[in-house]
Formats: C-alpha cells, sequence, structure tokens
C-alpha cells in the first residue's frame, strides 16, 4: 500500500518544486492589477492562450 | 469471517479518511494561496478545476474508453454521456457566446494540420488508453501508465506548438463559427439535432452486452462537466482546455534549460513571450489543468482506488510513452485535444470540432487494432 502511494508522491513533490521555481523565476504577479473575477462583461486576460488559437490569433 | 472483513476494513476506510482531509485541506489552501497571489479569477479557475478532476475520476468518464468500447462491444453508454455533456455545455455556452462578443469560442482553423493532428491523436490515444483530460486524471490518482505518459504528452505539445505555424503553412482556412454565421438558435437547432441523429445511430446498432458504466454516476459526471465547461467560458473568457497548458510547461521547462525560444515562430510571438515569463498560475488552461490532477486524486483516495498496481510488459510501456509524445504533439497540430476541440469546440459552435471528431474517430479505428496487436485488454 505505502509502495503505491511512492510514486504519487514523488510526482506531487515534483509539481510543487516546479510551481515554486517557477514562481521565484517569473516576472513578480501585480497582485493588485489582477482582472475581474469573471471574464464576462469584461473579456480574457489579453495574454490568454487556448488550445484552439491558431499562433497569430492575437 | 465477518469479523475478520469488519476489522481489516475500518482501518482502510480510516486511511481514506485520512487521506481525504489531507488532500481536501490541501487544495482549500491552494485555493486560498492562488486567490492571494495571482487573483479571484485564476482562484476560481482552480475550483472549477478541481470540479473537472472529482467527475471525471468518480465516475471514471472517459473519453478514450468510450469510443473504444464503442469500437469493440457497440457499448453507446460512454459516447452518450460525452453528447450530453457537449449538449449541457453548448445551451449554455453558445447564448453566451451571442450576447457577450468578448467571449472567445474554441475556434480553431480548417487546416491540413487539424486533419493529420487529430487522426494522429485519435489512434495514439488508444494505444496510451487515455486522451487529454484522460491522461491528465489518471496521472493525478497516480495511474502509473498515465505518469508515464504525462511527461511525454508535455513535451509533446511542446514540440508541436514548436512547429505549429509550418504544418499551417501547407494549407488552411481560416476558423468558421455556426454562432457568428447562423445565430445562437439554428446554431443550437443544428448540433442538438446532429447530436441527437448520432445518438439514434448509437442505438440503431447498440450491441447486447451489459454496459461498461452502471447508475447514474456517468450521466452526473456529463452534466456536471457541461455546467463546469460553461463556468470555465464565463470565469476565464475561453472554453475549457487542456493541452496548451502543457505545451506551456514544457517551453518553461525547456527556456529554464536553456533553449533559447525568441526566434521560435510560435514561441517568440509577444503574447507567448509574456507567458514565458510569467507564473503558469497566471495562465488559464494551467490553473484548470493543476485543479484536475488534485481533483482526481481526492474523488480516487475517497473511493479507495488512488494509486492502482499496474504489471505491464516493457514493450507496452514504450508504446504508451511513444503514444504520449504523439498525443502532445499531434494535439497541438489539431487546435485541441478530445477537450480543447471535441467536447469545448462543439460546443462553442466552432466547425473544427466537428472535423476534430470526425478524424480522431477514424484514428481511434486505428488506433484499437494496434493496441490490440501490441496485446493491450480492452
Amino acid at each position: 500500500m505505502r509502495q503505491r502511494w511512492i510514486g504519487v508522491l514523488v510526482f506531487w513533490a515534483a509539481v510543487l518544486a516546479l510551481l515554486w521555481a517557477d514562481w521565484h523565476g517569473s516576472t513578480p504577479h501585480d497582485r493588485f492589477a489582477e482582472p475581474p473575477p469573471l471574464a464576462l462583461g469584461h473579456g480574457p486576460a489579453a495574454d490568454a492562450g487556448h488550445c484552439s488559437l491558431a499562433p497569430s490569433s492575437r | 469471517m465477518a469479523g475478520a472483513l469488519t476489522s481489516t476494513a475500518a482501518p482502510a476506510a480510516s486511511r481514506r479518511g485520512v487521506a481525504c482531509t489531507a488532500l481536501g485541506t490541501g487544495a482549500v489552501l491552494a485555493f486560498a494561496a492562488i486567490t492571494w497571489l495571482v487573483g479571484w479569477r485564476q482562484g476560481l479557475l482552480w475550483l472549477i478545476g478541481l470540479g473537472y478532476g472529482v467527475l471525471l475520476s468518480a465516475a471514471a468518464f472517459g473519453f478514450t474508453t468510450g469510443w473504444r468500447v464503442w469500437i469493440t462491444r457497440r457499448d453507446p453508454k460512454g459516447l452518450w454521456a460525452q453528447f450530453v455533456g457537449i449538449a449541457v455545455a453548448m445551451l449554455l455556452s453558445v447564448p453566451l457566446l451571442a450576447a457577450h462578443p468578448e467571449l472567445d469560442a474554441a475556434d480553431g482553423p480548417l487546416s491540413l494540420s487539424l486533419v493529420v493532428g487529430a487522426f494522429v491523436f485519435g489512434a495514439a490515444m488508444q494505444v496510451a488508453d487515455g486522451c487529454g483530460s484522460g491522461t491528465l486524471y489518471k496521472a493525478g490518482l497516480g495511474h502509473p501508465v498515465s505518469l508515464a505518459v504525462l511527461p511525454a504528452f508535455v513535451f509533446g505539445s511542446f514540440v508541436g506548438a514548436a512547429q505549429l505555424p509550418a504544418w499551417l503553412s501547407l494549407g488552411a482556412w481560416p476558423p468558421l463559427n455556426l454562432v457568428q454565421a447562423l445565430g445562437a438558435g439554428w446554431t443550437l437547432a443544428a448540433q442538438l439535432t446532429a447530436l441527437a441523429v448520432l445518438a439514434a445511430l448509437l442505438w440503431r446498432w447498440r450491441g447486447t452486452a451489459p454496459s461498461r458504466w452502471s447508475g447514474a454516476a456517468v450521466w452526473v459526471a456529463a452534466v456536471g462537466l457541461g455546467l463546469l465547461a460553461a463556468a470555465n467560458l464565463a470565469v476565464a473568457g475561453q472554453p475549457w482546455g487542456i493541452v496548451y497548458g502543457l505545451g506551456l510547461w514544457g517551453a518553461k521547462i525547456a527556456q529554464a534549460l536553456g533553449v533559447d525560444l525568441q526566434h521560435n515562430a510560435f514561441w517568440g510571438q509577444p503574447v507567448q513571450q509574456a507567458q514565458l515569463h510569467a507564473s503558469v498560475l497566471a495562465d488559464n488552461t494551467s490553473v484548470t489543468d493543476l485543479g484536475l490532477l488534485l481533483g482526481a486524486l481526492i474523488a480516487a483516495s475517497a473511493k479507495g482506488k488512488a494509486c492502482p498496481t499496474v504489471r505491464l510488459p516493457r514493450r507496452q510501456w514504450l508504446a504508451a510513452i511513444v503514444a504520449g509524445l504523439l498525443l502532445g504533439y499531434s494535439s497541438r497540430l489539431a487546435f485541441g485535444c478530445n477537450v480543447g476541440a471535441y467536447f469545448s469546440g462543439i460546443a462553442t459552435g466552432s466547425v473544427h470540432g466537428w472535423v476534430w471528431f470526425g478524424c480522431a474517430f477514424a484514428g481511434s479505428l486505428l488506433g484499437v487494432r494496434l493496441r490490440h496487436r501490441l496485446g493491450m485488454a480492452d
């Protein structure tokens, strides 16, 4: 049972480590320039990416 | 005997309770952290992602399996559930898109890359036994094969996006959206009729074996996924997607390893460069993907189905990882996977979603044969 959980624990440790490294290596986020909670009525973030977007769509 | 069963079942239930409490607490703390660090929009998307993961995992809602059991056993329930989910999302999303032009549909170009990518994706998802959402949710709950497939999927998505402009130069028409072309009413009428006709054909050609899914869980999951997909559109301004986030993770890892992406035709674009320099927590698709991973683990832990034991020969492991690479690469050529193109594309009126469905299903016919040749079980 314990052995079965090792894989998922290693996976989540890697995910958290990558998120930590990414947060500290990225451009600092301006917490107070956040978009409104809903895009409805305001639109998506200017740099929002989606799988269906062609390279020159935005 | 009954006493022995009770004495082993009680500690197992207790362990499941502890695991669920710990994971649930982690999910709430992550919501608080994302909302505090990035904003309410990303916090809400995290919750939506958790919901996706819980529903997919709890009901074993699989796009890949749904298609495969139809191909092999004429079991229509999985495909019907997918149509219900798409229909619920469509009934809410199409009027929203018609009334709110600031919202984006999942509009992909009609390109040669779409046809090739969707066909290859359909074949590869049968060999990897997971599509975009399936690989993510099964990796989240600790399925060893999906844990091995996911890194390959991430790398393939990164490379596929990097080479997408070259593929588009082979031939492409602009996206065609039915909401813009016909209006909300006609789009709903045409697409719901098409889904109903397909569902009736599945009924006509159904097999006699009992369905893989019993009970109401798969229907609850289908309706829930449709509602969450509409919420995704309202919160993010764009439909539910999976693979853009995975490609972005691959590009960030490549960039951290010193790969210069500034001159790449896709990743070098100003909008992609902005994404590459921001945290993944600021990316809509990444946040829902991460929530989906944890939601799947929570639901599987509650049912005692987390971290399943899988024994496969080396050849099948290798085939699954190669299929993962192809899944990632082809999903970027096809402007989405089963979620971004099929589910969200059709639900938001994009014609590329229907083209994707036809080509990927044709690919799955080949993929199921490949699966049998590799000795993989249905």
